[in-house]
């Protein structure tokens, strides 16, 4: 994620258990499939890093955007 | 045999090039290895790093005097306020000021950010006019290079330890901490551990006025003791404060930083604050100072307050290590609650290494402090209606 600095306030909003912080390497990493679109790391990113289309894409996979197109 | 080392001895050695320097997080290894004794020997600088939200920013400008002058009563820069209480064309932008267009979205951290990037900041002024500043309004553009003096002056930084926040309410808290989620949902923390720099030399005894440090990618310096400066609060049997203590003034040229080290932060539903990379070098005196600086995150705790209490003495749920809130989790009252940092560690490692090799390799001498700082300090508080 361009202009995230890993400060590790988007995985406090996130409830769903898709962002956290790696113990180790202090980075910020997604579980993508645990991710439902709530949109509340966004609002809580006090970097502004994440943006609706980077929570879309790179934290969606391809098969399940397809998916979501099929549907609807 | 005791070592003792002094701090001309040491910046003797980085004048030299021959100081042995190593960021807090790798004393540890080298302290396993060798003992406190003789890695005391062996190593002469520890740097030590935070890049975490502080409010208490802000930045000093001189816009140079217009023709025909003006006496900056009221300043706007991009919209956002800056104090104009001071002579004629000085003012000072306040990182947590919002913009009276885009609110939080946009406030003072934005403009003293755009002004280190070299971009144009919209200035208004306004003033009633006098006889020697006859000019009542200005409308113009500024960049950090079309102004005399820009320089960062922090009241408060770089907090000693800071307690962690919780929320036992049923309601989600939108707070300078961080999202809390309602019943206990998560901990939120803001220090970076074992890599702080005033939990590695809990005293201050190598720090004080005019220490020199890494300051948003520039020199900088303490030029104070730090507002809420309380050096009198409990510790620990290795000497740390088990809550917020000690903090620093900081002042540097902002026209030389980065913003790869400072960036504005927004608080959803709070406001705006700054992200600030401060490096403090430590030299390693003696042995006493070597143990401060091989304490592990395991040996440094912190309380858990529950911010549901709206009030200033919120009650402590729970007290824990950083080792505990780094894993992710942390346990309170037998539930496993979530733990998120606000601080960046990853920021934070990138300062440590960036300042040992300012030390080791450029040059970057320790000056000790002009004059120490107090002790025994405790807050006053405020209170209604009492003369």
């Amino acid at each position: 994620m361009q202009g995230c600095i890993h400060c590790g306030a988007c995985t406090a909003a996130c409830t769903k258990g898709a962002l956290k912080m790696e113990s180790e390497s202090g980075t910020v990493s997604c579980d993508e499939s645990l991710c439902t679109h709530c949109n509340a790391c966004i609002r809580a990113c006090p970097a502004r890093a994440l943006t609706y289309n980077q929570i879309r894409r790179p934290y969606v996979s391809e098969k399940r955007l397809s998916e979501a197109y099929e549907g609807r | 045999m005791t070592v003792k080392k002094t701090f001309e001895e040491i910046n003797e050695k980085i004048r030299k090039g021959n100081a042995v320097v190593v960021t807090a997080e790798e004393l540890a290894d080298i302290v396993e290895e060798k003992g406190i004794s003789d890695a005391t020997k062996y190593v002469d600088v520890v740097t030590t790093a935070t890049f975490g939200p502080m409010c208490s920013t802000g930045a000093f400008l001189n816009f140079g005097h217009s023709d025909p002058p003006i006496r900056m009563e009221k300043i706007e820069l991009d919209n956002v306020s800056a104090y104009g209480g001071l002579a004629a064309v000085d003012a000072y932008i306040g990182a947590a000021e919002p913009s009276t267009d885009r609110g939080i979205e946009y406030g003072g951290a934005h403009v003293i950010c755009n002004l280190i990037d070299g971009k144009k900041v919209h200035l208004k002024a306004y003033s009633k006019g006098t006889d020697c500043y006859p000019r009542k309004e200005i409308d113009t553009y500024i960049t950090k290079d079309s102004i005399n003096e820009a320089y960062l002056y922090n009241p408060r930084n770089c907090y000693q330890n800071y307690s962690a926040a919780a929320n036992t309410s049923d309601r989600t808290l939108y707070t300078y901490m961080g999202v809390l989620q309602p019943g206990l949902g998560n901990v939120n923390y803001s220090t970076s551990g074992e890599l702080s720099p005033l939990l590695k030399d809990p005293y201050l005894r190598t720090i004080g006025i005019g220490t020199r440090i890494f300051l948003a990618g520039a020199e900088g310096y303490v030029a104070w003791q730090g507002t809420q400066f309380a050096s009198g609060k409990p510790r620990g049997e290795n000497g740390i404060p088990l809550s917020g203590a000690c903090t620093l003034a900081v002042i540097g040229n902002l026209k030389e930083m980065s913003t790869e080290y400072i960036q504005p932060a927004i608080f959803e539903k709070y406001g705006v604050s700054m992200f600030v990379g401060i490096g403090i070098p430590i030299p390693v005196l003696d042995s006493d100072l070597l143990f401060n600086l091989s304490v592990q995150n395991k040996d440094i705790y912190t309380n858990i307050l529950d911010y549901s209490v709206q009030r200033s003495n919120k009650p402590v749920l729970a007290q824990c290590s950083y080792e505990e809130l780094r894993s992710g989790f942390v346990s309170i009252e037998g539930k496993k609650v979530k733990t998120s940092p606000l601080t960046s560690l990853y920021k934070s490692r990138e300062i440590a290494r960036v300042l040992k090799s300012w030390v080791a390799e450029k040059g970057f001498t320790l000056q000790p402090p002009v004059a120490p700082f107090p002790k025994g300090v405790t807050l006053k508080s405020l209170e209604q209606g009492r003369l």
